[in-house]
């Protein structure tokens, strides 16, 4: 009986001692869980609301280095950086105002508008007088392509007379936002241009007088018109462009381009260019896919010179906002009307990719490119007997090059640019006069500025440079343009 | 085995079992935790207790958070989704469950009951779109991976004197829908739907600036707002790329014809 009732009495306080430990457990198991997700969340053992996080709190000098660090970071171009950096620390210290505005730019700068306005939307809540904070969210909701609530924002700085730049540049703003919301599906857009320069050498020729040619073995004198010629030139052109809107991501395109430039002395080589193109384009937020058929007409010396025919593609996607890839390629039959030129017909294609890169300060853009294509000498005319097929002397070119060039904003309507260019062409034919195959070094480079004096008016002082060294003298030439160029836009 | 080892086995194994089951469903039942608080925000539980709402608080199923005027909070949810709670605002949190993964158990089910929301997903609704839709008197809203923003304007609402009593709905990113009895329309980023009672087609509609200007407006007269960045990077929408020098081919150069000394084609003509 005694037995009996210690081992009853044992499995009692036993059966006890685990519901107790049960409980007990259970407890544990209930602080574990909240535990476990509060840490996933970023919560702080311990903290609940107003408790201070344990680590990197506001006050530590660790936390002021790294909203240091991390506003360098957006400064020098590096967003990504920044935001990747401050994204971990969001839960713990969103709502202070210095860390809500620096990852609000830093994730608009790294192409997450969404976000940015999350974290801006905290800093105007807590005060809404934080300029910059507004200024900075009317740009993500533009980013959005939220155009009202970006226009009402632009609208709200414009109320608290921001600095002049800034002044400028919202009013760029808002007058893009009005061309976007004015529901039209057409829009169209034109110029008028009209220049006037000095051009070192309006034919493309060589300096030399007379070249020497291998097959005769002696100097062959030139005529003056084969000869480099420098004159000064006027210059008239306009163009337009309709686009047409099928949905929100469709469009299709059709424009033209008309330059007539007349020289002063050398009439000979006065020009007239007609360009058309049109295509379809695609557009999303990140991705831009143009395809066209374009078609051009030349005049020289007042006569039907040349007519062009062809295709070109474009496809541009931007991984963040200051950078985008480029992939372009064009395919075009060049020919020539005189009958004694056809002989130098051919069908150019080419394909290239191009990268463009925007500054942190959004005042400077890089760009860079490269490309390979062929020139295909398509022309069945003979003009010597040792060359039975036809086509032009120096045959087929195969052509590849680079470009580079940037351009900065200066003060609030001018631009400076500059760019350049080398592309080397290799010819398929041993030229049956010069006896070698044709080798070319093109190179080209430009700077210049644009200042938008008035509105959609501008003016434009340029000078180009272009030099081709060949291995056949009478192809190497060299020349300057300096030009200066008043243009009207309208819209 | 004696009864006694018997029954406490089966203690042990309840035991084990009534920790992980238990605090698994203790994990379950959090939906979120408030990332930011801004005014008087409360919270009533399922219990009908109230307390004000502060930053790291966690927000449970069941759970209603209501916003007074000039109030906001942002909600952190486990899945990795924001919920933003407007000012004068009351939201429910219906259901929330969640394991880690999308394995078909998962459901994020919320009631706004007046004022407004902004929702960004997180990875709940992003495969299966019917785990995820947020209730209003008017309609339901379903998402396919979105950011939106949602407004319940009722009549006893100050907002009911800028904006018809009903459901907005606007989208910032991806897609959703507005169902109710009369059927379901899509509403695509920067489009706004609305649905002005159960029995009503739900539409889209000009967005109305009333109800989604989120910021506060800047005091009246102020112009010491500080320092402003003057361009950014983004500014490049608005510039003038000068046609993207360097990302083209340089011009064609056409060829003229060379002419000897005598004023003609050279001899043979059009060698050069």
């Amino acid at each position: 009986m005694t037995i009996a009732m210690n081992v009853a009495d044992s499995f009692v306080f036993d059966a006890w001692a685990r519901l107790v430990i049960m409980s007990t457990a259970i407890c544990l198991g209930l602080m574990s869980g909240a535990l476990s997700y509060a840490q996933e969340v970023g919560v702080k053992p311990g903290q609940r609301g107003g408790m201070p996080p344990v680590q990197l709190s506001s006050s530590t000098q660790a936390y002021q280095r790294l909203l240091d660090s991390a506003e360098v970071l957006v400064k020098d171009g590096k967003p990504a950086d920044a935001y990747t950096m401050l994204e971990p620390i969001e839960f713990e210290h969103a709502g202070e105002a210095r860390f809500d505005y620096l990852i609000g730019i830093a994730a608009l700068d790294s192409g997450k508008p969404d976000r940015a306005t999350l974290a801006l939307e905290r800093a105007l809540a807590v005060n809404p007088d934080f300029t910059a904070a507004r200024l900075d969210i009317a740009r993500a909701y533009f980013q959005l392509g939220d155009l009202p609530r970006a226009r009402t924002e632009f609208i709200a700085i414009l109320s608290q007379d921001p600095a002049t730049t800034a002044r400028a540049n919202i009013e760029k703003y808002l007058a893009l936002i009005d061309e976007q919301e004015s529901g039209k599906k057409l829009h169209a857009s034109g110029y008028v241009v009209t220049s006037a320069g000095h051009d070192s050498n309006v034919n493309d020729s060589t300096s030399q007088s007379q070249i020497f040619v291998d097959y005769y073995a002696a100097n062959y004198p030139l005529d003056p018109a084969s000869i480099q010629a420098s004159d000064n030139y006027l210059a008239v052109g306009t163009g337009g462009e309709l686009t047409y809107e099928l949905d929100a991501n469709w469009r299709v395109y059709a424009g033209a381009d008309l330059r007539q430039r007349v020289n002063s002395t050398q009439k000979n080589f006065d020009t007239i260019n007609l360009n058309g193109r049109y295509g379809v384009m695609f557009n999303t937020q990140i991705d831009r896919l143009r395809f066209g058929l374009l078609g051009g007409r030349y005049a020289l010396g007042g006569s039907h010179y040349s007519d062009t025919a062809g295709a070109d593609a474009e496809w541009s996607h931007t991984f963040s906002p200051s950078n985008q890839l480029k992939v372009f390629g064009r395919y075009a039959k060049y020919r020539y009307v005189d009958v004694v030129m056809q002989v130098n017909d051919y069908d150019q294609q080419a394909l290239g990719v191009g990268w463009s890169h925007v500054t942190a300060d959004g005042r400077s853009t890089l760009f860079g490119s490269a490309y390979r294509g062929t020139e295909k000498d398509v022309s069945t005319i003979t003009i010597l007997p040792a060359m039975p097929d036809g086509g032009r002397t120096d045959g087929a070119k195969r052509f590849s090059g680079l470009r580079a060039g940037g351009q900065r904003a200066v003060g609030e309507n001018a631009t400076l640019f500059a760019y350049a260019g080398a592309q080397v062409g290799e010819y398929g034919k041993v030229n049956y006069w010069f006896q070698r195959q044709r080798s070319d070094r093109l190179y080209d480079a430009g700077l210049g500025a644009s200042w938008q004096w008035r509105d959609r008016w501008m003016l434009h002082p340029q000078l180009n440079y272009t030099k081709n060294d060949s291995n056949i003298a009478i192809y190497g030439y060299s020349r300057m343009d300096i030009s200066l160029t008043i243009r009207r836009d309208f819209r | 085995m004696s009864t006694a080892k018997y029954i406490n086995a089966i203690l042990n194994i309840s035991l084990i079992a009534c920790v992980m089951v238990l605090s698994q469903s203790a994990y379950a039942g959090i939906a979120g935790n408030v990332q930011f608080v801004h005014g008087n925000v409360q919270l009533v539980n399922s219990t009908g207790q109230t307390r004000a709402l502060q930053k790291g608080d966690a927000i449970q199923e069941s759970d209603t958070v209501t916003t007074t005027r000039d109030a906001t909070a942002q909600i952190k949810m486990r899945d990795g989704g924001y919920i933003v709670i407007r000012p004068d605002s009351r939201l429910k949190f219906d259901s929330f469950i969640f394991s880690g993964k999308e394995d078909g158990s998962e459901r994020s089910f919320f009631s706004l009951l007046k004022g407004g929301i902004r929702a960004i997903t997180g990875l709940i609704g992003h495969r299966n779109k019917q785990t995820y839709h947020i209730t209003t008197p008017e309609s339901t809203i379903g998402i396919r991976g979105t950011d939106h923003e949602t407004y319940v304007v009722t009549a006893d609402s100050p907002l009911a004197a800028v904006a018809a009593v009903g459901t907005y709905n606007r989208v910032n990113r991806g897609e959703t829908t507005i169902t109710n009895v009369t059927g379901t329309i899509s509403v695509l980023p920067n489009q706004m739907g609305y649905a002005g009672a159960p029995d009503q087609i739900p539409q889209l509609q000009p967005l109305n600036l009333n109800l989604f200007t989120v910021a506060p407006p800047p005091s009246p007269g102020n112009k010491q707002g500080g320092a402003v960045r003057d361009a950014t990077v983004v500014d490049s929408a608005i510039q003038d790329q000068g046609g993207a020098l360097g990302n083209a081919l340089p011009e064609n150069q056409i060829q003229v014809p060379i002419k000897s000394k005598a004023g003609v084609p050279t001899s043979p003509q059009r060698v050069f």
